[in-house]
């Protein structure tokens, strides 16, 4: 295995390993409540959450902020233009 | 026979194929005779030594890949009959070609999608890793420190993860692009000969070759195609 290889395997495993040391301190840390992994943003009831903390301003928030001004999506069919009138006899 | 007179009717009995392959087999037969004669044996001796001409131009062209020894021996009977049977026959040969080729393109395709998805997963797997910092600073705007070491162990983690599927997908391309690469060997071998690392004339697996992968004269062959032509030299 060349030695960049190796580097490059080394350096993979160790993100991994810390991550999950992380990730574990986190939700040690917030008292192993299992929101603490979720996010959720509601576009109907124009809610956020962040580990189960509901976010009251997200304007100045990246990414939070883009999808707070997304208006509501209409996925239902457009209604169907009115007929034309027919013309004169 | 004569070395000059064998080379000849060679020559004529190979004149179904293209000049350049027939001047490249006349050549090796001229430098095989050469090298006996140079070891000490007369002209008329080592000319015997290869074998008749016929025996020789049957092996050579037995060496052929399918089609292409198809093609020769057709037109050593009459051209006129391989262009009727090529004209006759296109309904047939030309749809089967076509099919083939769609095949062999097809399964060439399908190895590197193989590649393409093990990097589209690893792509996959690091793209996380930036959403995860951004909500990590947004979960540090609102105060939430579980969250936000959460978020960054989450990116690290992707990160790493994606590095290593990088890796692998990196030693995946390089195995496939091997395979891709006998596939195409594969695929042409019925139209063409695959000659060996060392060019026209090297050796493979210690054995000296003739043109078109014949052994040499004397040299011993278990391939049923070229073992005619060591059981002539060897008599």
């Amino acid at each position: 295995m060349t030695s960049v290889k190796k580097i490059l395997l080394a350096v993979s495993g160790g993100l991994v390993a810390f991550g999950i040391v992380l990730v574990a301190l986190g939700f040690a840390l917030s008292g192993f409540d299992t929101n603490v992994f979720t996010t959720t943003i509601d576009m109907r009831s124009r809610e956020i959450m962040l580990g189960g903390v509901a976010v009251d301003d997200p304007r100045g928030l990246p990414l939070l902020e883009q999808f707070a001004e997304l208006d509501d999506v209409n996925v239902s069919a457009p209604s169907a233009p009115a007929a034309p009138k027919a013309p004169g006899a | 026979m004569k070395k000059n007179e064998f080379l000849d009717r060679l020559g004529d009995l190979l004149a179904c194929l293209p000049a350049d392959q027939v001047e490249e087999s006349k050549e090796f037969y001229a430098e095989a005779i050469a090298d006996r004669m140079e070891d000490g044996m007369g002209e008329e001796e080592a000319v015997a030594a290869m074998g008749t001409p016929g025996e020789v131009a049957e092996a050579i062209l037995d060496d052929l890949p399918a089609v292409p020894r198809a093609i020769a021996k057709t037109r050593r009977r009459s051209t006129v009959l391989l262009w009727v049977l090529a004209i006759v026959g296109s309904p047939v040969w030309v749809p089967l070609l076509l099919a083939f080729a769609a095949v062999a393109f097809t399964v060439y395709v399908c190895i590197w999608t193989l590649a393409i998805c093990v990097w589209i997963v690893a792509a996959a797997l690091v793209g996380i890793a930036p959403v995860m910092l951004v909500l990590a600073y947004d979960g540090f705007m609102i105060g939430h420190v579980p969250f936000v070491i959460v978020s960054l162990g989450w990116a690290l983690g992707f990160l790493g993860l994606g590095l290593l599927v990088g890796t692998a997908a990196w030693a995946v391309s390089k195995q496939i692009a091997r395979l891709s690469a006998l596939w195409v060997k594969k695929a042409l071998s019925p139209f063409r000969k695959d000659r060996g690392g060392n060019g026209n004339s090297g050796t493979t697996a210690g054995r000296p070759h003739g043109p078109w992968g014949t052994p040499a004269p004397g040299a011993q062959s278990n391939d049923a195609g070229t073992a005619r032509l060591s059981a002539v030299a060897a008599r």
